[in-house]
Formats: C-alpha cells, structure tokens, sequence
C-alpha cells in the first residue's frame, strides 16, 4: 500500500463481502484490442452486464491467430442442460478456478480475452444507499476471462478474490 | 475485481500449449492499485438498459453530505 492513492474514492467507502457487487460490468473501447490479428470494429458500449453479450479475443487453436468475437457472459455447465443456469455463473474466483468443476476444464483450455476499458464496483456505507464506482486502469488495459461454454458461446469472467486496490479504500 | 493482465502475459495466457491451469495460474494476480483510478458515479449506471456514457462518467455520489471524498 503506498501513500498514492489520490486517484481512488476514500473516506472508508467499503466495498467487502455482500457489500460489494461481485458481478463486473465491463465499458468495451471502440479500440481495436492490441492482441487481435483481425480488428472488426467494436461497438462501444458502457454497461455490459452479466448474461448480455460480450466481446472476447480469443486464440485459433490450429492457428496462431486471434480473433473478436462476441459472447455471452455466463457459465452454461457440461452437466446443464440449457442456459438457464448460466446468470448464477458469471464470475469464477481465480483461486478456485482451476479445481472447480464448473470451471476447470475451461481454465485448461478455453481461455480468452475480454477488451474493457473499465469495470463498475458498487460500494455500500452504513445506512446509505449503494455508490456505483467506475475503475479503470490508468495505461488501459485488456482483462482476461474464462470461456466456458460447452457450445463454445458462454463466458466467465475470473476475479481476484480480494483485491489490493479495493484495501486500499478500507484503510483510509 | 475481475483479473486484469499486464500485456507481456496475453501471450502465455491464450497460448493453447499451456493445458494445465498451473501454468497459467501464477498470472492470475491482483492489479497494482497505484496502477489504477476510482471515481464514483451516479446510479445512472444501476440500470442496465442505460448504455450511454453518462454510465460511465464521474457522476455526484448519492450522499455527498457523508464526504466520500475526505
């Protein structure tokens, strides 16, 4: 932790446990990601929220190549047998990601990209109403996620447990 | 937070070769904090159907009188 945080909200906003939203919602740049061998031009959108389509990056398996497609966010098990279930499996912990049944042949061998420009948290403080905070990276950055679909079409986002940036904001 | 990946790993983290999650875990780390920025918004952002860029801009946080900003 340093003492740079100027950036960030402070004032003990807490964002832990049931507090914290744990769905992502990602702003998708109009950009072309750095890693795509095929630029299509991407939509810009602000709020993608779980179960909506996405826009993955994604490796040909035969060929070294990389390409966009768009997905929709959520797990849809092997054992499920529509996508009704996938909204209960949006995000995987990357700490538990690669045992899970659910999600670890996926963490072996489907794993993509998601291009964001952002992701939105929401905080909540004693007797107040939810704050929704928007994070971004300050050089710009392209998060991974988890492509988990049996039908090839379903993603999952992996998250960090418990990350250093939102400590930072308990600690002020 | 979802993981965010520092642009020298895409390589190794999409690499098809890589089939146990061993070899792709390490990369699964926090993001460095002083790395990035936070700003509230206005619960524009709550509804998914507002898919605009009022989503994502700094909005007033729903109780400035609690001084979010100290």
């Amino acid at each position: 932790m340093g003492g740079d945080n100027n950036n960030f909200p402070s004032g003990g906003a807490d964002f832990r446990g049931k507090q914290s939203r744990i769905t992502y919602t990602c702003v998708v740049s109009r950009s072309s990601p750095s890693t795509s061998t095929r630029s299509p031009t991407l939509r810009t959108v602000f709020n993608v929220a779980p179960t909506q389509p996405v826009a993955v990056n994604r490796q040909n398996p035969t060929e070294p190549t990389r390409h966009l497609s768009q997905t929709r966010w959520g797990l849809i098990p092997s054992w499920s047998k529509d996508a009704a279930g996938a909204a209960s499996m949006i995000n995987a912990r990357s700490e538990t990601a690669a045992t899970w049944p659910a999600f670890r042949d996926a963490m072996r061998f489907r794993r993509c990209l998601v291009p964001a420009d952002a992701f939105y948290e929401w905080s909540k403080r004693l007797g107040s109403a939810k704050q929704p905070y928007c994070f971004q990276v300050k050089a710009g950055q392209l998060s991974p996620s988890l492509d988990c679909g049996r039908d090839g079409r379903a993603r999952t986002v992996l998250g960090s447990k418990r990350a250093r940036y939102l400590r930072q904001h308990r600690t002020r | 937070m979802p993981v965010i990946l520092d642009p020298a790993d895409y390589d190794v983290w999409l690499d098809p070769r890589m089939k146990e999650a061993a070899s792709v875990s390490p990369l699964l780390r926090p993001f460095d904090a002083n790395s990035m920025r936070g700003y509230p918004v206005s619960n524009h952002v709550n509804n998914v159907q507002n898919d605009d860029a009022e989503s994502s801009l700094p909005g007033v946080p729903s109780h400035p009188q609690q001084q979010l900003f100290s």
